[in-house]
């Protein structure tokens, strides 16, 4: 890169990031990996935004006369036990899934942002006690703590983002401080402690912006773990009450009729799994975009 | 060694103040719940009928008019000494209950382990000598599918072929049968049926152990020592099972530890599928009738396995790898 010895800013570097997508993007780094997770995940994407208007049926109305049917021309996917249209509660449930995982996700970033960059920052003594918490709250498993906050909070949409962010948050602290800390000492952090700028301005305005790549990196990480644990919530009762179609609720509650129909419980399914290998394809190729050997790790000297 | 011990003892301690801090936040958090026991007791009785009098005896023989923290202190001294309360629910105590729910969950997570420890070690090594051939890319291929797919999925899968479809093993288990059975009886009869339930506790472990030893394999297989080895004439299987495996292990052991403690948290949402009698399935119960002292008890246990899992996987990796020091 030209950048050479020559001083950053904040700005050029997002500008060298941006450039560097798209120079990258012709000189074939963006890899098919990489293209497919982005295919899949606006596919997502725009499913769950226009969901009401392209569900063949009305996701929740009950077609009395077609209860438990097989896949067929009118029902492509078959109908569940209350005559309803499969197809139409997948895509509704869309929504619900990729809602509460992605904001779980942003929230756990937010908060593991603050945290991580914060604990590297002052080092010492304030870093060995956040840690201390840290470790703890790692040590608690999962799920477990995910139940626990959704049963006693009762099961909502905004529970499951506070419980799941929660959890993530700890595991995104950590790692945001391990980057965190090989920057710190850089000497433009050292330019702006002399200048006398705030901890505040020197957190988010001179370290974050080279934490970025991590962060979106482990960002992309923990959405597809937070779309297996949403759906893993739904399916023991503790995702978003039962009107709105819910995949993970969709497959528990469908599953004691597959002796008629399987569709209810797997089409909800596939959809999960291929929301989330789209997710892990996406950060797999971000992956070799933003943290590939080389390229980051000379310009962070540089 | 007296390094060693020393090391033991610390990390001894800081797991049991990680225990005791979870205990708190669960008890805490608990304490959120809206309305205590004796309005889940009393239920459908009218209050007015039972008179505020009688009511308030309740929650003091309960010991629920207490402030939080005494409550805390008393149910932590309960559980040294083998008490963890009565279940509103149930009007029993929780201890025998709980332990008879934990003998079924092992009964899933042991089978479960060693599956991960003997699938995730074998694949593992067999994609790393057959490196970049399709032996090696199928093995990735399905471990990374593996990854990709909620166990309750995999668990549903496993029922609608096997239950549904072949109608080999029942699609729920009657919590009478095997409440009846001693242990030994009921392992004899359902080895062939917590096969299922156990594979689907351990796939997405057996797919980590995988990942892990492989690359790890990969490594060793490429040192110089191995070379030398082979070409000393060692036959290729004792170059790969005694010399590159002893070192090429050690990052595999420390991911096997680890994945018990998430085996032993991932039962609830497999016994929940196959209706298993088993812990997790009690805590679900529990939540749902928002039974406290049940929930306490049964996410305590269960977050125990999970920390003590964790100790191990820490000392593993500092006793079995020469070049960290205790600290």
């Amino acid at each position: 890169m030209c950048l050479k010895g020559v001083p950053m800013s904040n700005n050029s570097l997002m500008q060298l990031g941006l450039k560097k997508l798209i120079t990258d993007f012709f000189k074939n780094k963006i890899t098919t990996n990489l293209i497919i997770g982005i295919g899949i995940l606006a596919a997502f994407v725009l499913i769950g935004i226009f969901a009401p208007h392209i569900t063949p049926y009305d996701a929740d109305e009950m077609h009395y006369e077609h209860l438990k049917e097989m896949p067929s021309a009118s029902f492509l996917l078959g109908t569940d036990r209350y005559g309803r249209d499969v197809l139409s509660r997948v895509i509704v449930g869309t929504r619900a899934t990729l809602l509460v995982a992605s904001i779980s996700t942003l929230l756990a970033l937010f908060l593991g942002i603050t945290f991580g960059a914060t604990s590297a920052f002052f080092g010492g003594q304030v870093d060995n006690i956040m840690m201390r918490i840290n470790d703890i709250f790692m040590s608690f498993p999962t799920l477990i703590f995910a139940i626990l906050v959704i049963g006693v909070l009762g099961p909502s949409m905004i529970n499951g983002v506070i419980a799941i962010g929660i959890i993530y948050a700890p595991r995104v602290t950590r790692v945001v401080r391990a980057q965190a800390l090989n920057i710190v000492h850089l000497e433009y952090i050292d330019a702006a402690k002399v200048r006398g700028e705030s901890s505040f301005y020197i957190i988010f305005r001179e370290m974050l912006p080279n934490l970025w790549p991590t962060i979106i990196v482990e960002g992309s990480i923990r959405l597809g773990y937070a779309i297996l644990l949403t759906a893993s919530l739904g399916y023991i009762g503790l995702g978003p009450p039962p009107p709105m179609p819910d995949w993970g609720l969709m497959a528990y509650s469908e599953r004691g009729y597959m002796f008629e129909t399987p569709w209810p419980v797997f089409a909800p399914c596939i959809a999960i799994v291929i929301a989330v290998i789209g997710v892990n394809l996406f950060g797999e190729g971000l992956k070799d975009i933003l943290l590939a050997k080389g390229s980051r790790s000379k310009e962070a000297k540089a | 060694m007296k390094d060693f011990i020393q090391f033991i003892l610390k990390r001894l301690g800081t797991t049991a103040i990680t225990l005791i801090i979870i205990s708190m936040i669960i008890f805490g958090v608990c304490h959120l719940m809206p309305g205590d026991a004796v309005d889940m007791m009393l239920g459908g009785i009218s209050l007015q009928s039972l008179g505020e009098t009688t009511i308030d005896e309740l929650r003091k023989e309960l010991g629920l008019n207490l402030p939080v923290y005494q409550q805390y202190y008393n149910w932590a001294v309960g559980i040294f000494h083998g008490d963890l309360g009565t279940s509103y629910i149930m009007k029993a105590p929780i201890a025998p209950l709980v332990i008879r729910r934990l003998g079924h969950t092992l009964l899933l997570a042991v089978p479960a382990s060693l599956m991960m420890i003997v699938f995730g070690l074998s694949l593992g090594i067999l994609s790393a000598v057959k490196e970049k051939t399709w032996i090696d890319q199928g093995i990735s291929f399905v471990s990374l599918s593996m990854l990709s797919v909620p166990s309750f999925l995999t668990g549903t899968l496993f029922i609608y072929i096997f239950s549904v479809k072949l109608g080999w093993i029942p699609a729920a288990y009657n919590i009478l049968d095997l409440e009846g059975m001693s242990m030994f009886k009921m392992m004899g009869a359902y080895f062939g049926i917590l096969l299922f339930p156990s594979l689907t506790l351990g796939f997405e472990s057996i797919a980590y152990v995988n990942r892990q030893t492989r690359a790890s394999m990969i490594e060793e297989l490429k040192t110089n020592y191995v070379r030398t080895a082979v070409l000393k004439g060692v036959h290729p299987r004792d170059v790969v099972l005694h010399h590159a495996l002893r070192n090429g292990l050690l990052p595999a052991i420390t991911v096997i530890a680890f994945n018990v403690g998430q085996i032993i948290a991932g039962t609830v949402i497999i016994e929940v599928v196959f209706s298993y009698p088993g812990i997790g399935n009690l805590m679900i119960m529990a939540i749902k009738f928002r039974d406290v002292p049940l929930i306490l008890a049964t996410m305590i246990v269960i977050s125990s396995g999970y920390v003590f899992a964790n100790l191990v996987a820490d000392i593993l990796y500092t006793q079995l790898n020469p070049r960290i020091k205790y600290s």
